[in-house]
């Protein structure tokens, strides 16, 4: 009987933490989606560092990582790091910055260009891949396209030489709801391609947003596995204490 | 030869200390009614927790910068650069809200089984003072990290001195070091999180636990096991401290570490509860976040304060709500202590209770405006309610017992 109201008191508290789950996304309500990456799959995240030191090092920084920890994490060596990542001379525990003065970019684009050491965990994975995802071209911005998740974005959309000119898809009622490359229009990478490509991009903004995730996980299933050893061991020794105490 | 050695030495300290006398007082010859079940594990659950966050904590100072330009920083040097500074913070930050977890449901055991009542009014008393300076030093350790939530939280807090009459303006300032929050307010939350309240926690709990085992543990049944006593003055239902409690409660560790671990090494964020993502974004004075909400531990007063119209009432409301606990043991009136043997009203009102405070957590993480104002409005009442029915219930002898047995059942 006590169990039960246990159980009604837990599931209680259970229902309240999944109803207050549904805030803190943002865009102004629409679906997110979901790059479906995993943050052991360390060809992703090696071939998003390698996009992201091509396509995004010029403007944005990731100032609390180091080339030498990705090198480290994606298991290659300095090497592929120095060839790869670090343009120029720097040394191995470098912090990665932009090339451009965050001084520069106000003057440019209005405002700094975001660290994006934290992105994937403050924005959510699923919001980085979305914005990557849902460039348009509107005349009217500054910068000559739009976002869905985050309209009048001041980023210009620098991986249109890849994914092509994408076009908003309007509802009735004039609404964005959806992209669209026209034929012909398209850049060098097919539509799958480019989604892979934001993937892999996507996974490495993850892994740089906490670069631990990985190995925390590894040693988290040892930690696990230790404890209910210890708990069992505890539970039988409590059983034998207590086999003459309850009558 | 060892035997004799390791006796004299006994001997030699207990002639100097009060050694062997206070091991037999406080473990092996303190008695815990045998039929202690589930919520009795949330008093040395909540030592554990404390444990745990003072031993990360010291680590994390070793590392952590106290000043607006590298605080934030330097918690990502330590979760990132710092050789297991990540397994550090995330024991702290999992333990801050592990603790109000264990300690909410202790408290709820003291409901439950009216752990409360005579003669256990101060050891509730100091529970509550411990509970009311837990909050004020949660709320002071979530302002370190200076992230966006922090620096708005700190404001938001430390503004409510400002309903203070006459000095409130005065007050503010002074609290926070100058006239917005700013470095030297962080300073000063530093020093206080980090050495004042960690020792005021630390005294209430030797009071506590001392209060505790002079007067004994409360039984499920609400039965005193110290009345009824064999030949050699052993209570005949107690078990002793030490081995069987802390057996047992070795047991509940490995329960509670497998969940905290669970949770530290998959979702040490947990969806946002634990670590709330708008604090990824460092302090900036001049951009308000989009909405301010404390913790989740703290949602319930907090949607007291937003469910009332005027700011002041709110305030005063707000802090009544927790420190009225203080006065449970003379709010009820009631003969009996266990809930199984109580009347009706007393589970239907507790059950009211304790929806309100869910309700209340639930309308505290919601912007202030319609439904959610609307509810945090009623069951502000029906929480305050709650302490008049039982007052009424029990004064007016309405309450209907059942007869509580002699000895404590099984």
């Amino acid at each position: 009987m006590y169990k039960n109201k246990l159980a009604i008191v837990l599931s209680a508290l259970f229902v309240l933490s999944c109803a207050g789950t549904a805030q803190g996304s943002s865009g102004p309500g629409m679906e997110l989606m979901e790059p479906g990456v995993s943050r052991h799959d360390q060809a992703s995240i090696r071939k998003g560092a390698e996009h992201f030191a091509q396509y995004c090092s010029g403007c944005h920084s990731v100032e609390y990582l180091r080339y030498q920890r990705v090198a480290e994490d994606v298991g290659k060596g300095m090497a592929w790091a120095r060839q790869e990542l670090m343009h120029g001379e720097k040394e191995p525990h470098a912090p990665i910055l932009a090339a451009m003065d965050p001084q520069d970019g106000e003057e440019w684009f209005n405002i700094a260009p975001p660290d994006l050491s934290l992105t994937a965990r403050e924005k959510s994975e699923a919001w980085i891949y979305t914005y990557l995802n849902t460039f348009y071209k509107d005349e009217s911005a500054e910068v000559g396209f739009n976002n869905m998740v985050q309209p009048g974005t001041s980023m210009p959309h620098v991986l249109a030489s890849l994914q092509g000119t994408p076009r908003a898809v309007r509802d009735d009622h004039g609404e964005v709801v959806g992209t669209e490359v026209p034929e012909g229009e398209r850049g060098a990478l097919s539509e799958a391609e480019y989604e892979a490509f934001t993937a892999d991009l996507t996974a490495f903004l993850s892994y740089a947003s906490q670069p631990i995730a990985a190995k925390r996980e590894r040693i988290g299933i040892w930690v696990l596995l230790f404890l209910v050893v210890f708990t069992t061991v505890f539970y039988l020794l409590y059983k034998e204490y207590f086999r003459g105490v309850k009558k | 030869m060892s035997e004799q050695s390791a006796s004299g030495l006994k001997r030699w300290i207990d002639d100097r200390f009060p050694m062997t006398s206070t091991w037999r007082y406080h473990m092996s010859e303190y008695y815990v009614p045998k039929n202690i079940n589930f919520w009795y594990y949330f008093g040395s659950l909540s030592i554990l927790v404390f444990v745990i966050l003072i031993l990360s904590g010291i680590w994390l100072m070793m590392y952590y910068q106290p000043s607006a330009e590298q605080a934030f920083s330097s918690v990502h040097f330590i979760m990132r650069d710092v050789d297991w500074g990540w397994l550090v913070r995330y024991m702290h930050t999992t333990g801050a809200s592990a603790f109000f977890i264990v300690v909410y449901l202790h408290m709820y055991r003291g409901l439950l089984y009216g752990s409360y009542q005579k003669p256990r009014e101060l050891l509730w008393i100091t529970g509550v003072l411990l509970y009311l300076v837990l909050m004020a030093e949660a709320f002071m350790g979530y302002v370190l990290p200076w992230g966006q939530m922090s620096y708005w939280a700190a404001q938001v807090i430390i503004s409510l001195a400002g309903a203070v009459p006459v000095w409130g303006e005065e007050l503010v300032i002074w609290l926070q070091g100058g006239f917005i929050v700013n470095e030297a307010t962080l300073g000063r939350m530093f020093a206080m999180h980090t050495v004042a309240l960690p020792l005021v926690l630390l005294a209430l709990t030797f009071v506590h636990i001392v209060g505790l085992h002079h007067v004994g543990t409360s039984s499920p049944d609400g039965v005193e096991i110290k009345k009824l006593k064999d030949a050699n003055g052993k209570p005949l239902d107690g078990i002793p401290f030490y081995p069987h409690v802390v057996i047992k409660d070795t047991f509940a560790f490995g329960i509670f570490l497998i969940l905290f671990c669970g949770v530290l090494f998959f979702v040490p964020d947990f969806f946002g509860y634990f670590i709330e993502s708008p604090n990824l974004t460092t302090a900036d004075p001049l951009q308000t976040p989009e909405s301010i909400h404390p913790t989740w531990y703290f949602r319930a007063w907090y949607g007291m304060l937003q469910s009332i119209p005027s700011q002041n009432l709110g305030i005063v409301v707000m802090l009544g709500a927790s420190f009225i606990l203080l006065f449970l043991p003379w709010i009820d009136r009631g003969q009996v202590r266990s809930i199984r043997y109580r009347g009706l009203g007393y589970k239907v009102g507790l059950a009211v209770f304790t929806l309100s405070f869910i309700v209340l957590t639930w309308s505290g993480s919601k912007s202030p405006t319609g439904l959610p104002v609307l509810l945090g409005q009623i069951f502000t009442v029906v929480y305050f309610g709650y302490f008049v029915f039982l007052w009424a219930y029990t004064y007016f002898g309405f309450e209907k017992t059942k007869p509580v047995p002699e000895r404590v059942t099984s």
